[in-house]
């Protein structure tokens, strides 16, 4: 109870101090000042679910910085699959069209695909999703991406790795 | 999503078995006769459990593709444009080197919202989604249009400014110095005067609502004096007089949308501006002409009208996409 209690107080006057030079640390950076308060108080909600770190926070604002840093990040990819998704969306004839709810669902699978697949090489991606999508069998992937069978098969188990530390990363 | 589907399951499995596992899912989906492959790697996953859990958890995520719809093109498609893009800001990133990885977060920020992260970047005057008002030092008064940016030099003896990016209009106060204003195929210049430029990849358009301004468009050795009242499209090769009485560049400075008898899809081109998706007619209605003075802030309202004064009505697919089409 103690030191949850201290953690609450420390969280308190890490907010008191910093939270508004986060605001304008983050209001340079991105597009628009509403969004800097959201992204403001998401970093600071990071900091609530690991109170234990706290109290070993050596220099608090670079700290802060680089979790907002992290999310800022995060969101203009997102944005920037939002608008590529929605130009895809745009080539397909109407027949095709996914209705509203499909796309949505459609979405977020992408944002969670993205995720796990950050910090790839495109060739590596390009290989695991012709495989894990199309469905098609590593030999084509070869001819296809004019590479050897060996190179597709280091592309899909480096993409797994990735999958894999995405989903069950290690403190 | 992961990690709260498995949110039970976070016990830490060392990295060599994970790469064991990894490497058997590989082999087999590799091999085209992997019966025996299977059954050597269901002797791996016996072995201990900590094989059978990694095995498990390696399928899990396998899942989270094969759930995929229908669409899967779509979906690959979409992430890799997405990757280049990124790519390209970062890379863009390095060949300017703008220091620092707060800046490189701040442009990849901005690219996301259109593409625009070094003009963004480098300018003195900025907007993002709304139109923005700012006092020049030199007292004239700036308008930016949503998505707009502005370089700007001035001194004592000279006066420089550079639409980078979207458009502005200009009242350009009086000083010892005409001010210079740099566009794409072109400078202008102006003692005193009210201006509108708009600057797109391919060509700029300039219209003179007070005062005059003189233009000299690239490769031209005369200037070109242009009147109030006067609108000029300037691309690589000419210089063209516009008809502007069918749409009013400049209300947007008021917040209103002003046009006559223009046809729909020049009309849903210019809106689309300030729409944040994407505005579509049907194609047998791009020749029809549209009329209206509208309040740029309700968007629904203008695409509602201007369907109901031709005779069509608006589908919207998407939040950020909608289509006009006839009913």
């Amino acid at each position: 109870m103690a030191s949850k209690f201290d953690a609450n107080a420390g969280l308190n006057k890490l907010y008191q101090e910093h939270h508004q030079w986060l605001v304008r640390w983050i209001a340079r950076r991105s597009p628009n000042w509403d969004c800097a308060q959201d992204l403001a108080q998401d970093t600071f909600i990071r900091l609530l679910n690991r109170p234990q770190v706290i109290e070993t926070i050596q220099s608090p604002r670079s700290w802060l910085a680089k979790i907002a840093g992290n999310l800022l990040v995060d969101q203009a990819r997102r944005q920037l699959l939002e608008k590529n998704y929605l130009a895809m969306l745009a080539t397909l004839p109407e027949a095709e069209q996914p209705s509203c709810e499909e796309q949505w669902l459609v979405f977020s699978l992408l944002t969670q695909i993205d995720k796990l697949l950050n910090g790839l090489r495109p060739i590596e991606k390009q290989a695991f999703l012709m495989a894990r999508l199309d469905g098609l069998s590593y030999r084509v992937i070869a001819t296809e991406l004019s590479v050897s069978l060996s190179s597709v098969e280091k592309y899909v188990a480096k993409a797994m790795l990735a999958c894999y530390k995405a989903s069950y990363p290690q403190e | 999503m992961n990690q709260q589907q498995h949110s039970a399951d976070t016990q830490p499995i060392d990295e060599a078995i994970v790469h064991q596992a990894i490497n058997w899912h590989v082999q087999i989906e590799s091999s085209e006769s992997p019966l025996s492959t299977i059954n050597a790697c269901n002797q791996w996953r016996a072995q201990n459990p900590d094989h059978e859990l990694a095995w498990q958890r390696l399928t899990r995520i396998n899942q989270t593709f094969s759930n995929t719809p229908t669409t899967s093109t779509l979906v690959k498609h979409t992430l890799i444009k997405t990757d280049a893009d990124y790519q390209d800001v970062t890379r863009r990133q390095a060949i300017k080197r703008v220091a620092g990885s707060a800046l490189a977060v701040g442009a990849v920020a901005l690219v996301a919202q259109r593409q625009g992260a070094l003009e963004h970047l480098q300018a003195d005057y900025a907007s993002s989604s709304n139109a923005r008002f700012h006092i020049l030092e030199d007292n004239s008064e700036l308008w930016l249009n949503r998505d707009s940016t502005v370089e700007v030099a001035f001194s004592p003896l000279r006066r420089d400014l550079a639409l980078t990016r979207g458009e502005m209009t200009l009242s350009v106060a009086k000083a010892r110095s005409p001010l210079h204003i740099d566009m794409p195929f072109g400078q202008l210049k102006t003692a005193s005067s009210k201006i509108f430029v708009r600057r797109t990849n391919n060509h700029a358009i300039v219209q003179v609502s007070q005062g005059k301004a003189s233009l000299l468009a690239k490769g031209s050795k005369h200037r070109l004096t242009i009147e109030a009242g006067k609108t000029y499209r300037v691309d690589a090769h000419r210089v063209e007089s516009l008809n502007s009485n069918t749409f009013d560049y400049t209300s947007w400075v008021d917040g209103i949308f002003s046009v006559r008898n223009m046809p729909m899809k020049s009309f849903l081109q210019e809106l689309s501006r300030y729409y944040p998706g994407y505005l579509k007619c049907d194609s047998q209605l791009d020749n029809t002409l549209v009329s209206g003075v509208y309040q740029l802030a309700d968007m629904d309202t203008i695409l509602k009208t201007i369907a109901l004064s031709a005779g069509a009505k608006v589908r919207y697919l998407t939040r950020f996409w909608a289509t006009i089409s006839p009913n």
